[in-house]
């Protein structure tokens, strides 16, 4: 039973996923000229909107700053086709990318700015726990004791309190994994040139699909009960309460991916049009003023990266622990 | 008249949005500095509880403040 649970929770999550390519804006018009997508044409009005967005939105190049050509930046483009990785793959794989917006010929397997983040993050994920946790010892030093700081913090303040000690073993694990995952990605974001995976509606859409899915799959009876037949609500109150209830249900992942996204987008948006307002003005006096709020903008990020990531965790446990956590009969 | 009232419309609704969010927090703050000048011993608990409820009250603002980044695009 449990087995059957776990299988139909994994294939949503690979179902939720499989949306994960940004079909909102084209990129064609930058992209075409490939010796000069950051160059002149973009830049001679200033620093504006579009330029904003296209230093915060996926791109299929990953532009590394040339310090002998600034404005010609080193590109990175990492994209083959799945018939070139094995002739018969294009068949079987293909289907999946085209019709996205950055496949310029059907089955193109394409490493976007933000998978590459993904990819960096989820190995380095990886890294840390399988190098830093020593089984054979029962305090862990170094790394892993800072690790362990970490994981103990939520297992005790985010999961334990919300889903009690069983449901809590249970669901451990898939906290742990978001917590991780979007602390490393906000962080990771916030180095200059590299883009922030969480500041797009795909990987944080995504996430609060698996908690939605999670919470829907593993509720109890009386979570659905709760929803379908509120005790103490008299009958003709029903077909008012129930709309309500399954709009409730709907508007909480909407609202956990909405809230990492717009607080991911907002810190940057901030930065770049700091630094911007410098070459708009196009006067260096104004830096004197603009940098300073640059950076502390900067570190008022850092603490929103860390937040944002136990926030995500913490509302995450509170709607799966109130769908999963068995009730005392009044 | 062939001005852009979709950008008038983002700034104000910006700066409304900003309002809100200020006084909401604010106000948390507020509550959060007496209760702890109450009873210094619950200062993290106090502390744990404004930072959340800060967070969900931007998370609000936020959506708003995408909103209004929408209709600037338009």
């Amino acid at each position: 039973m449990n087995f059957c649970k776990n299988l139909i929770v994994s294939l949503s999550f690979l179902f939720a996923i499989s949306f994960a390519d940004d079909k909102t804006k084209n990129h064609d018009s930058h992209q075409t000229d490939i010796h000069d997508t950051h160059g002149e044409e973009l830049h001679d009005e200033g620093v504006t909107g579009d330029v904003i967005m296209h230093h915060i939105q996926d791109a299929a190049v990953f532009e590394i700053f040339n310090p002998l050509h600034p404005t010609h930046p080193i590109e990175l483009k990492l994209t083959t086709t799945w018939n070139d990785v094995h002739p018969t793959l294009g068949n079987w794989f293909g289907w999946m990318v085209s019709g996205s917006g950055y496949a310029e010929e059907p089955n193109q397997l394409i490493f976007t700015k933000q998978s590459i983040m993904m990819l960096l993050a989820s190995i380095l994920i990886i890294l840390f726990f399988v190098l830093g946790y020593k089984k054979d010892r029962k305090v862990q030093s170094g790394f892993g004791n800072l690790l362990e700081v970490f994981v103990v913090f939520i297992r005790d303040e985010v999961v334990y309190p919300n889903m009690g000690e069983k449901q809590g073993r249970r669901f451990l694990p898939l906290i742990l994994t978001f917590f991780f995952f979007i602390v490393l990605l906000n962080l990771m974001g916030l180095v200059p040139g590299s883009s922030t995976a969480t500041a797009s509606f795909s990987v944080t859409v995504g996430l609060s699909l698996i908690t939605f899915f999670t919470y829907i799959f593993f509720g109890n009876k009386d979570f659905w009960k709760h929803i379908f037949a509120t005790p103490g609500v008299p009958i003709w109150l029903l077909p008012i309460m129930i709309p309500v209830e399954l709009i409730g249900l709907l508007t909480k992942p909407f609202a956990l991916s909405v809230r990492l996204l717009a607080n991911m987008n907002a810190g940057h948006i901030i930065i770049l049009a700091f630094l911007g307002i410098i070459i708009n003005v196009k006067s260096y006096y104004v830096a004197l003023g603009s940098v300073p709020m640059a950076i502390a903008i900067n570190m008022l990020e850092l603490f929103v990266a860390f937040l944002q990531g136990y926030i995500f965790s913490l509302l995450s446990s509170i709607f799966i622990g109130m769908a999963v956590v068995e009730h005392e009969h009044h | 008249m062939e001005v852009g009232y979709a950008y008038l419309a983002a700034g104000f609704g910006a700066g409304l949005v900003t309002i809100g969010a200020a006084h909401g927090i604010g106000m948390i703050t507020a509550a959060a500095a007496e209760a702890t000048g109450r009873q210094p011993e619950a200062a993290s608990d106090i502390r744990t509880t404004a930072l959340i409820m800060s967070a969900l009250i931007e998370g609000v603002a936020l959506f708003a403040a995408a909103t209004c980044f929408l209709l600037q695009g338009k």
